[in-house]
């Protein structure tokens, strides 16, 4: 910016000498904003010489801004040095535009059912701008010599994967499935054009990498049997669904084949054009092959550079199509058949009644086509809970969605036998036996059928039947002597053992109590050693009474349960 | 409005030896006073066919397959478009052989030019 106005300054001191040499009149005039391209260096002293003030000379395009009287405009148009000349037009962010592509097929209404989440999509073509502000572009590669990365250098793939699944916000346009995943193949260079072999090894790379819609706005009138193959390959091994441009080579009447490949392979899907009217557009190509038509007449969509604009040809309609498709794996799980077939059932059929060469069954309806589409029947293990803790006979329950006819509903403990269920109100359920099987963790799974489709969950519960038992110690208590007289100590030993192991148990909180014969208590507590014991001192005072003393020592310790020993002495 | 179209096909030389790599152009003109739409119905801006006799020896588009997008292009009054293409032959034989450059219009426009392929 900087630069470009120090550019200016020093022009615009050579410039004014030469506006007082040359004889333009100053005629006050309006002057209009634009910017004038170059089919060589900038010349300044044209835009000087026509009246206007430059604004900015640009570093890396041949090409100046300015302001120039209206009435010189068609002069500079004419300029053989001029290349172009354009109004300077302020560009707002306005809302999202909806393409009338996208909202002929009414894939706005699908969008409550299905965005086309997750589904990858992988556009074949010259790249994706990665940096466009309306497109999450996933991944990719590139097959074209020269290049590095999968960047759009044409302008191409990015205008197909703006149609296909540009960004629902509030920004630019939307596309058919705005929440696919798109991913750039690049096979096609920055002239539009590609070699057969390179687009071979990009299919191969939409196996490798799982793609499910392969979307091409290619073609060539020349069928080539490694494509034909590994377009097979993909369809039939791989169930990619894949979809073409019919072609551009139609005639005005119709007539003819002139549906051009991969289109017209049997494994791909060839898409007609339509304009506005949903009528075939006068290029587009027709023939037997011609399965489906969508949009594809001056359709507006993402270019490089976060920009948009609008081209025309089967490689618009081709992604209006893929979208769709997106659309409809997201919310079903379907074969290919079963994806075309649904396409071509729902179509809006144009021209002749049914299966014609011009629109193939129809001008698709997105909205319809994904009405269509069964969702995938799931289940779910509503008890126990997974993770929790079960004991004696527990109800095992599992709830269905999209549950259209008769299921059968069973369960398995650890993989093994299927175990029926009962359906009871609106949900399955059977009662297991916890107590057959060890206390510890088990993995029941549920199975619900209907048909050809299948669903299933499972969870991991810990069964816990037998309780935890303490252990036991056992508690011995001796007296140094049997017999005591007065105005003496006894000395008391308390030993404390593991009653099945029989080793001694330290860290026991004991408790002795000496009962003198009159009843009187003496107590005393302590902690027993490594050796299990704790020792006690008894005062037999000198006015001790005669008789038996007893002695009772109570020991307690944690995941034991208390235990007692007793003796007794005697003070004669 | 398309009699003022004119379509030339050149080699950079007349005569090559085997194996030379010949480098033919296809230039259209326009020599009219109002300016001229060219339509093309793809990426495909061009061919060339070379051919000896009545056999087709190679096609600059044989292995390629091209964007499917409809583009306009104006071709001012005087202005010229050229296209230049290398083919690297081979086993050509001398003799001489027919290149024909084709501008992918709808319709397209074409022009042949001959060259000789020398011995030496």
């Amino acid at each position: 910016m900087k630069r470009a106005l120090v550019s200016v300054l020093i022009l615009c001191l050579i410039a004014s000498s030469i506006l007082t040499v040359s004889s333009v009149a100053a005629q006050p005039s309006e002057k209009v904003p634009v910017i004038i391209g170059f089919k060589g260096v900038p010349n300044t002293a044209i835009v000087h010489a026509s009246g206007g003030e430059i604004k900015y000379i640009y570093d890396y395009v041949p090409a100046i801004a300015a302001s120039i009287p209206t009435q010189a405009i068609d002069a500079l148009k004419n300029n053989p040095a001029i290349a172009y000349l354009e109004s300077d037009i302020q560009a707002y962010a306005l809302a999202q535009t909806l393409p009338w592509g996208v909202d002929r097929i009414d894939a706005d209404l699908a969008w409550p059912s299905s965005s086309g989440a997750g589904i990858k999509v992988a556009i074949v073509d010259t790249g994706i701008d990665t940096g466009h502000e309306d497109l999450s572009v996933k991944g990719g590669a590139t097959f074209v010599r020269g290049t590095r990365t999968y960047n759009d250098d044409n302008g191409h793939g990015t205008h197909c994967a703006g149609i296909a699944a540009a960004v629902n916000n509030d920004i630019g346009v939307v596309g058919v499935a705005p929440s696919a995943s798109l991913y750039a193949v690049k096979v096609l260079n920055s002239q539009g054009s590609g070699f057969v072999s390179d687009i071979v090894k990009g299919i191969e790379w939409c196996i490798t990498n799982q793609m499910q819609v392969v979307s091409m706005s290619f073609g060539s009138s020349s069928s080539s049997s490694a494509l034909q193959d590994v377009c097979n390959k993909a369809y039939y091994s791989y169930n990619i669904i894949l979809v073409a441009a019919a072609g551009n080579s139609g005639t005005a009447d119709g007539t003819g084949d002139t549906v051009g490949y991969p289109a017209k392979y049997d494994s791909v899907i060839a898409v007609a054009a339509t304009d506005q009217n949903d009528v075939r557009a006068s290029w587009s190509s027709t023939g037997p092959a011609v399965e489906l038509a969508a949009p594809g007449v001056s359709i507006f969509s993402t270019l490089p550079g976060s920009s948009y604009g609008t081209h025309s040809g089967t490689s618009m309609a081709c992604p209006h199509v893929s979208g769709t498709v997106a659309l409809m794996l997201a919310k079903a799980s379907l074969t290919p058949a079963q994806v075309r077939s649904i396409l071509q059932g729902t179509a809006v059929d144009l021209g002749s009644p049914g299966f014609d060469t011009s629109y193939g069954y129809g001008r698709i309806d997105a909205a319809k086509a994904v009405a269509q589409c069964a969702p995938s029947l799931t289940v779910s293990i509503t008890n126990p809970t997974a993770g929790s803790t079960v004991s004696g006979t527990v109800p095992i329950r599992a709830s269905l969605t999209n549950a259209a006819g008769s299921v059968s509903v069973t369960y398995a403990i650890d993989g093994g036998a299927q175990n029926a269920m009962g359906l009871v109100g609106d949900y399955y359920e059977a009662q297991w036996d916890t107590t057959v099987v060890a206390d510890g963790p088990h993995t029941i799974a549920v199975t619900a059928t209907e048909g050809t489709k299948t669903a299933q969950s499972s969870i991991t519960v810990t069964v816990d039947n037998i309780p935890d038992t303490e252990k036991t110690m056992s508690v011995t208590v001796t007296t140094d002597k049997t017999t005591y007289s007065k105005n003496s100590f006894a000395y008391i030993t308390v030993t404390v053992k593991d009653t099945l192991t029989d080793s001694p148990l330290a860290g026991a909180a004991v408790t002795v109590t000496v009962t003198d014969p009159s009843g009187r208590a003496a107590s005393g507590s302590g902690t027993t050693n490594t050796d299990g014991i704790a020792q006690f001192k008894y005062r037999v005072g000198p006015q001790a009474t005669t008789g038996t003393y007893n002695v009772e020592a109570t020991a307690s310790l944690a995941g034991y349960t208390p235990a007692t020993g007793k003796t007794y002495f005697t003070v004669g | 409005m398309k009699t003022q179209i004119s379509v030339k096909t050149q080699t950079s030389k007349s005569q090559y030896s085997v194996e030379e790599e010949v480098e033919i152009s296809v230039t259209i003109t326009n020599g009219g006073r109002s300016p001229v739409e060219l339509i093309f119905t793809s990426a495909q801006r061009y061919d060339f066919i070379i051919s000896k006799g009545e056999k087709e020896i190679w096609r600059w588009s044989n292995g390629k397959m091209f964007a499917m997008t409809i583009e306009q292009l104006i071709l001012q009054p005087n202005e010229t478009l050229t296209y230049t293409e290398k083919w690297k032959p081979t086993d050509a034989t001398p003799g001489e052989y027919k290149a024909t450059g084709v501008i992918m219009n709808q319709p397209p426009f074409e022009a042949p030019c001959t060259f000789i392929v020398d011995r030496s």
